[in-house]
């Protein structure tokens, strides 16, 4: 296994600027959805300290590979990331739904209009994804006991199925009003499924199956970042009034997961 | 419509559109045209742009104007009393109705412009009452002369064009086929303790289905939860007949002609209708419409009122009313309210007033009860100057009391309810024997008196929600008598003798005249009504246009 450079960059820089950016995307919709409901909860602030640790972290790490110190820092700041996501999901079940009127029973209220339950453990996936960056900076060739590629692609494969299980939820509470917004559920199942079986059983027509499949889910999110855009047009008051209309309208930075989680899948196939 | 009309008339007119800007319209006013509505509200709005749709010649008259939703509406409690119809009426009766408030709609879209947009299907018990329920002394409520089941697919239609925002499963009345064709609502403070009470004393609640966008659609945003609902939706978001179907009204080339006060229909010599005369706002003349079939949707006062009106040596007890039922069994639905206070801030003003949530567990028949019939226990959401004077009529509070009161008022939540209300013969609409309006017709004259039955069901239904509200913590608990939903007056049945129309709201007495509106309710359903009478509307006008194919109608 002979890592490949890519424009000047090896792949485990690759990915740490992967994390940095997914960090950074989960940082600023804890922010503005936090902001939202006024920072009620101190913990509140926790992903917004903890994200952007993690954006410090993974960029310090992609920008001096070599230092054994900063891919310690990188280690450390993604087991607190991973740890306020574990935190931050059990936050927003108890607070979001359980303790809510109606409680439990109400679930498909509160899913839809409490906090986004699967939001947080997009941070615990960041956090995840920057200790197996970090594992690879400092030149292993497993982490958890998996080898690289196969550790990236199952941590694609799951990271995926958060994404997918909160913009369902959010599509739904849209009522598909688009039918693009079937897209971000459709294109990254496959890939997902994909990625599994390229992890457990890789073959030739696994590994094209799940490359082309990548390459349209990076697509899904771009497309994604436009009709967002397109989406808060639609609400009152539309782009004019975006300061408010960023609140209220689709989440403005949600796209770039499925960019993010696309790309990890295709730095592990093209370039480990 | 022959090519001959098509070419008659031209696109010369503008209509208010709901951006705003101007939209063209078609000018039939010199035409005969295959269908004269007189309302454009709930019933006339849909009946109007279907038939529109299927190709016929069509003009919706209504009394008030056309709004311009972008112009007209103001964020203002008082500016929207210019929504209701505030003629001079008469009542009587040992209750007499409140009119002129939030039971009438004067202007295109009817009182849909108002309403507070819960949009509930009837239930299927609702429609066979008399068979469930049996007799009940001192009234006369049956059964319909349709089924929910000839309803459901109407249910569906105007749902989807209405685009209904609901829960994904409602646990009342039939199990629907298709989901609501959006989301609900995200629950109000309101909401959240009537959720709050009702889940402490076990009592079912769910999301309320309601007319007001919860996602983008077509060029109409969602919600933004202003609370204005009640004064003219500025945002465009409630799924009012004036941005729904009265755009594809006259896209389909039908002409919407506001500020046409319709005084009589006219008829020929065979009894047959042949158009309307109405007067135009600024001018004593009256205006002919030509018309092949005439559609009446003026609500449960204003319908029987110009069938009155519109009597001749052929038809002396006034059209359609061989049988003497017209503006008999008039109906209204209790409304009873419940408020109280909380430690937290409610604002209740704040979202559409249905806040989010709605229990129906009590609109069926209950055993034990003392009385037949059931309510619905909804949010609402009084604004300072409602509020206030409710405050002053139900708790009894003056000057400087009621002011330090009212500092408390962003902690009131408050509860209505919809309940079904007897048919009795007693309660009628008729024609005031002396008093005349502005235009020199007769005013209508409303009576109305409680029956036994619906007295118990009010105060069942105040205990009811008083319980709810104490088991959610509210302290001061009061209530406050209101009525809402005109409904009777023409109602539907199978026999020409003791009934005006039949299942296809077609009159018995005159063929090729409709009354599509809430009059034609034989009996009250324990739901707001404005769904059941769109789906009633939407129906008529595929019965209509099946008749006029087959021949029946012309």
């Amino acid at each position: 296994m002979t890592p490949i450079e890519f424009l000047g960059l090896y792949p485990f820089q690759w990915l740490a600027i992967i994390t940095a950016g997914t960090a950074f995307f989960l940082m600023i919709d804890a922010l503005v959805g936090h902001y939202r409901r006024a920072f009620a909860y101190r913990m509140q602030y926790a992903p917004v300290v903890t994200g952007t640790a993690l954006v410090v972290a993974a960029l310090l790490a992609a920008g001096f590979p070599d230092l054994p110190l900063l891919n310690q820092l990188l280690s450390w700041a993604g087991w607190l990331a991973a740890a306020t996501g574990l935190v931050g999901f059990a936050y927003h079940f108890y607070y979001g739904i359980v303790t809510k009127p109606g409680g439990l029973k109400w679930i498909l209220h509160y899913l839809m209009y409490g906090a986004p339950i699967f939001a947080p453990l997009g941070l615990t996936a960041a956090g995840v994804l920057g200790i197996i960056t970090a594992h690879g900076l400092a030149g292993e060739h497993a982490v958890f006991g998996l080898v690289m590629p196969i550790a990236l692609f199952l941590f694609v494969a799951i990271a995926l199925a958060g994404a997918i299980a909160q913009a369902g939820i959010l599509h739904y509470r849209g009522a598909f009003n688009n039918p693009a917004m079937y897209a971000p559920l459709t294109v990254p199942s496959l890939a997902m499924i994909a990625g599994v079986w390229m992890a457990l059983a890789p073959s030739t027509v696994a590994r094209a199956a799940f490359a082309v499949l990548l390459w349209m889910t990076l697509l899904v999110g771009f497309i994604g970042f436009g009709m967002h855009l397109r989406g808060l047009d639609r609400e009152m008051g539309g782009l004019y009034l975006w300061h408010v209309n960023l609140l209220e309208g689709p989440p403005q930075g949600a796209p770039g997961l499925f960019i993010a989680w696309a790309a990890i899948g295709l730095v592990g196939m093209y370039l480990l | 419509m022959t090519q001959q009309d098509q070419n008659m008339s031209s696109w010369s007119l503008t209509a208010p559109g709901i951006h705003g800007e101007p939209v063209p319209m078609r000018d039939w006013s010199r035409e005969e045209v295959d269908v004269c509505v007189v309302g454009a509200g709930a019933g006339g709005g849909v009946v109007g742009a279907k038939l529109a749709e299927a190709g016929f010649s069509v003009v919706i008259l209504d009394a008030g104007p056309h709004w311009d939703p972008m112009n007209d509406f103001i964020s203002d409690e008082h500016a929207s009393s210019k929504l209701y119809w505030t003629d001079e009426r008469i009542t009587g009766g040992d209750n007499p109705v409140e009119l002129g408030t939030n039971n009438s709609g004067r202007g295109v879209g009817g009182s849909t412009v108002h309403y507070s947009m819960i949009a509930l299907r009837a239930h299927p018990d609702h429609f066979r009452r008399r068979t469930i329920e049996g007799a009940v002394e001192n009234t006369d409520h049956r059964d319909w002369p349709l089924a929910f089941d000839d309803l459901e697919p109407y249910y569906e239609e105007v749902e989807e064009a209405l685009q209904i925002a609901g829960p994904t499963f409602y646990p009342w009345g039939k199990p629907r086929r298709r989901r609501y064709p959006q989301r609900e609502h995200e629950l109000s403070a309101s909401a959240n303790v009537l959720v709050r009470g009702c889940a402490k004393l076990g009592i079912p609640v769910a999301p309320s289905p309601i007319a007001t966008l919860s996602a983008p659609h077509e060029d109409r945003p969602p919600c933004v939860y202003r609370g204005f609902c009640n004064f003219g939706c500025t945002t465009n978001a409630k799924s009012s007949i004036l941005v729904t179907y009265i755009p594809r009204a006259i896209r389909a080339g039908a002409e919407v002609r506001g500020n046409a006060m319709v005084a009589r229909i006219t008829h020929d010599s065979r009894g047959r209708a042949t158009g309307v005369l109405h007067f135009r706002k600024g001018s004593d003349e009256l205006f002919q419409q030509r018309a092949k079939s005439v559609i009446v949707a003026g609500y449960a006062i204003e319908s029987p009122r110009l069938l009155l009106n519109s009597s001749s040596s052929l038809f002396p007890q006034g059209l359609a009313n061989s049988s003497g039922i017209v503006g008999k069994y008039f109906m209204v639905q209790s409304s009873e309210q419940v408020f109280a206070k909380f430690p937290e801030r409610i604002n209740q003003y704040k979202a559409p007033p249905p806040g989010g949530a709605i229990t129906e567990h009590f609109n069926r028949t209950m055993p034990g009860v003392g009385f037949v019939g059931g309510y619905t226990i909804e949010v609402i959401g009084p604004h300072p100057v409602d509020f206030v004077a409710k405050m002053a009529a139900g708790r009894g509070l003056w000057g400087a009391e009621l002011r330090r009161e009212m500092f408390d008022y962003n902690h009131f939540s408050a509860l209505g309810m919809v309940g079904t209300v007897m048919p009795n013969r007693k309660n009628e609409v008729k024609l005031h024997e002396t008093e005349r309006d502005r235009y020199g017709l007769p005013v209508p004259h409303v009576i109305f008196s409680y029956h036994e039955n619906d007295k118990r069901l009010i105060k069942h239904s105040i205990a009811k929600m008083k319980e709810i509200f104490e088991a959610a913590g509210g302290t001061d608990v009061w209530s406050d008598h209101r009525t809402s939903h005109l409904l009777g007056c023409c109602r539907m049945g199978d026999d020409p003798a003791d009934s005006v129309v039949n299942a296809d709201c077609r009159a018995h007495d005159v063929p090729n005249l409709f009354i599509c509106d809430g009059s034609v309710f034989p009996n009250s359903t324990g739901v707001n009504p404005s769904l059941t009478i769109q789906a009633l509307a939407a129906r008529t006008a595929d019965r209509i246009t099946d008749m006029a194919r087959r021949g029946e109608l012309w």
